[in-house]
C-alpha cells in the first residue's frame, strides 16, 4: 500500500511544529499517538506536555511494579529497607509533580476551550479525553502504589511478631551479655530498656497504627506519638549487638508516618518531611535525656497519658451503655406489663358474660314468681275447692269421732 | 466523696496563675483551713502547668486527688476532690465550668482575678457535692432506677389484680348456677302438680 501521502504530511506537521519548539522537543514527541489530524501551535504544546506525562506516567508505574516486587518478597533478613524507603519517596514525589502536571494541562485546555471557534471543537474534545486518561492512568497507579503500602505494612508487622517471638526467648541471654558490653552510661541503660520496650512494643505499636488508622479527628492527640516511638527504636540502633533488630524499628517509624498520610488521604510530601523532621529531632531529643531520664520512663509516661485519655472516654462510654441498657430492661419491663394486661383482659370478658347470664336468670325467675304469685291471688275457685275439701276431712273425722 | 475546691488556671504563662477559684474546707478544722487552701492552690497551679493542652490528667498526692483539664485557649480547669470522687463526673464538671469560662471570657487580657468574675463556681461546687446530683448521665441512671422500681411495684399489683379476677370469676359462675336453679325451681311452681 502506498503511504507516502501519509509520510508527506507527518513530514509537513514535524517541519511545522519545528518552527514553533525548541529543537530538542521532537525527538521523543514523534511518538506519541495523540498527534493525528489537524495540528494548531497549541495543540502542538499541548501534546507536547501530555506526551511527557504519559512518559512520566510509564515510569512511575515502573517504579511501583519494582517497589511491589521488593515488597512482596517474604524474606525475613534481606528486606532492604533502605530502598524501599527511597522508592516510596520517589514514587510519592513523582505522584504529587504528575498531579500537578495534569492539573495545568487541564487548566490549559480551559483556556483554549474558552475561546474556541468551531474548527477547534474536535480538538478541544480530543484533548479533554486525553486529560481524562492520563488522570486514570495516574489514580491507577496511585492506587497500586497505596495498596504496594498495605502490603509493606502487613509485612512488616508479621516480621516484628516473628522477631518479638524469637528474641524473647532469647532474651535472658542478651540481658546478661549486655552490661558486659557496656560503653559507658547511655548504653548501660540500654538492654534494660531493651527488655522493658522490647515487652511493650506490641501494644505500643499497635497502638499509634490502630490510632492512625481511626479518622483523622483521631490523628491529632496521636500525632506527637511518631516521635516518642523512634526513640526506643533509635536506642536498638546504637546497640550493636540488636543490629539486626534495628533496620526493623527504622521501619516501623516510617510505617507509621504513612499510615498517617494515607488516612489523611492527601498525597502531600509535606507531613512525610514532617514526620521525618520529627523523628530526627526526636533522636537529638533522647540524646539530650539520656542522663537524666531514659527512654523507659518516657515510654512509660507517654503510655499513661494515652491510657488515662482512653480511660476516661472509656467511662464515660460504659456509663452511657449502662444508661442504654437500663432503658432497654425498662422497654422489657413495659412489655410485660402490656402482655399481663392482655392477659386479664380475657378474665374480665368472662366475668362480663357470667354477671349477664345471672341477670337473665333472675329476671325469669322473678317473672316465674309473679306469675305464681297471680295464679295464686287471682284464682278463687281453686282456693274454694281446696277449703271445701278440708272442711269435708274435717266433717269426716268429727262425725267418725 | 467530696469536693474540696474548684480553680480555673491559666496556664499559657510559667508560672501558672489562678483566676477564679472557689473552696468547700468546712470538714476541716477551723484552723487548718487556710494553710490547706494554700496547699490546693498550689497544687492546682503546679499540676495545671505540667499538663499539655488537650490533655485530662488526675493527680493523687496525699489524700487528695486533683483531676485536671487543660485546653488549647491556655486555661486549665482544676477540681481537687477526695479519692472516692468518680473521675468521670470531675472531667464533665471541668468540661461545663470551662465551656462557659471561655465564651465568657474569650480575651485573653481579662483573666485576671480582679476582672473575671464567676459565682455559678459557687453553686457548681455545692451542687457537685453529690455526684449523682450534679452529673447529667448519673441522674439519668437515677431516675431510670427509680422508674425501674415502681415499674416492678405495678407488676407487683397486676399480679393481685389477676388473682383477684380468678375469684371474681369463680364466684360469678357459682352465682350463675344458683340463679339458673332458682329459676327452675319457680317455674316448677307454676306447673300442675300443687299438692304433692
Amino acid at each position: 500500500m502506498d503511504r507516502t501521502a501519509e509520510f508527506k504530511a507527518a513530514v509537513n506537521s514535524l517541519v511545522n511544529r519545528g518552527h514553533i519548539q525548541t529543537r530538542h522537543q521532537p525527538n521523543y514527541s514523534s511518538n506519541h499517538p495523540a498527534r493525528r489530524g489537524k495540528e494548531a501551535a497549541a495543540y502542538a504544546d499541548f501534546s507536547r506536555l501530555a506526551s511527557a506525562i504519559g512518559k512520566e506516567i510509564i515510569e512511575t508505574s515502573t517504579k511501583l511494579d519494582k517497589l511491589t516486587k521488593l515488597v512482596k518478597r517474604k524474606a525475613l533478613f534481606d528486606d532492604r529497607p533502605v530502598e524501599i524507603s527511597e522508592l516510596t519517596y520517589v514514587i510519592k514525589q513523582d505522584l504529587s509533580r504528575l498531579n500537578g502536571q495534569i492539573l495545568a494541562l487541564q487548566q490549559h485546555v480551559r483556556a483554549n476551550a474558552a475561546k474556541a471557534n468551531r474548527s477547534t471543537r474536535q480538538m478541544d474534545e480530543h484533548s479533554t479525553n486525553l486529560v481524562i486518561i492520563l488522570q486514570s492512568k495516574l489514580a491507577n497507579t496511585s492506587m497500586g502504589f497505596k495498596e504496594a503500602l498495605e502490603i509493606r505494612t502487613e509485612s512488616v508487622q508479621a516480621t516484628k511478631k516473628r522477631h518479638d517471638h524469637l528474641l524473647q526467648s532469647s532474651q535472658v541471654q542478651t540481658g546478661a551479655i549486655g552490661p558486659g558490653q557496656g560503653q559507658g552510661q547511655g548504653q548501660g541503660h540500654s538492654p534494660k530498656a531493651q527488655s522493658q520496650s522490647l515487652a511493650l512494643p506490641p501494644s505500643s505499636i499497635l497502638s499509634p497504627l490502630r490510632n492512625t488508622t481511626r479518622s483523622p479527628i483521631g490523628l491529632v492527640p496521636t500525632t506527637p506519638t511518631p516521635s516518642q516511638l523512634p526513640n526506643p527504636y533509635s536506642n536498638h540502633s546504637n546497640i550493636p549487638q540488636s543490629g539486626r533488630s534495628s533496620p526493623y524499628m527504622q521501619q516501623q517509624s516510617s510505617v507509621p508516618s504513612h499510615q498517617q498520610q494515607y488516612s489523611n488521604g492527601s498525597s502531600d510530601i509535606d507531613p512525610y518531611s514532617s514526620s521525618v523532621h520529627r523523628r530526627k529531632g526526636g533522636r537529638s531529643e533522647y540524646e539530650d535525656d539520656n542522663e537524666s531520664a531514659g527512654p523507659a520512663s518516657m515510654l512509660f509516661q507517654q503510655q499513661q497519658q494515652q491510657q488515662q485519655a482512653e480511660q476516661y472516654v472509656q467511662n464515660r462510654s460504659t456509663a452511657i451503655e449502662a444508661v442504654e441498657s437500663t432503658l432497654q430492661e425498662l422497654g422489657g419491663i413495659f412489655q410485660q406489663l402490656a402482655q399481663m394486661v392482655a392477659e386479664q383482659r380475657d378474665t374480665v370478658q368472662r366475668i362480663e358474660a357470667n354477671a349477664e347470664d345471672i341477670e337473665l336468670n333472675i329476671n325469669e325467675a322473678q317473672n316465674q314468681l309473679l306469675r305464681y304469685y297471680r295464679n295464686i291471688s287471682s284464682d278463687r275457685w281453686l282456693m274454694i275447692k281446696v277449703f271445701l275439701t278440708i272442711i269435708f276431712v274435717f266433717l269426716v273425722m268429727s262425725l267418725v269421732g | 466523696m467530696k469536693i474540696y475546691a474548684i480553680y480555673v488556671v491559666r496556664n499559657n504563662i510559667k508560672p501558672a496563675k489562678a483566676i477564679v477559684d472557689v473552696k468547700d474546707l468546712a470538714s476541716f478544722g477551723f484552723f487548718q483551713r487556710s494553710s490547706i487552701g494554700e496547699f490546693m492552690t498550689f497544687m492546682s497551679q503546679t499540676i495545671a502547668e505540667k499538663t499539655q493542652p488537650g490533655q485530662r490528667q488526675s493527680i493523687e498526692e496525699s489524700n487528695y486527688v486533683g483531676h485536671v483539664y487543660a485546653r488549647a485557649e491556655g486555661v486549665a480547669g482544676v477540681v481537687i476532690t477526695d479519692k472516692e470522687y468518680p473521675p468521670r463526673v470531675a472531667f464533665s464538671l471541668l468540661n461545663k465550668i470551662l465551656d462557659e469560662f471561655t465564651t465568657r471570657f474569650p480575651n485573653n487580657q481579662l483573666w485576671t482575678p480582679e476582672q473575671c468574675s464567676y459565682p455559678e463556681l459557687q453553686q457548681y461546687i455545692v451542687t457537685y457535692q453529690d455526684p449523682k446530683q450534679g452529673d447529667t448521665i448519673m441522674k439519668v441512671q437515677r431516675e431510670l432506677d427509680e422508674t425501674k422500681i415502681i415499674l416492678h411495684k405495678t407488676i407487683e399489683s397486676v399480679l393481685e389484680r389477676g388473682e383477684k379476677m380468678e375469684s371474681l370469676v369463680e364466684r360469678s359462675d357459682v352465682l350463675s348456677s344458683q340463679s339458673k336453679m332458682f329459676y327452675k325451681t319457680a317455674k316448677k311452681q307454676n306447673s300442675c302438680c300443687v299438692i304433692c
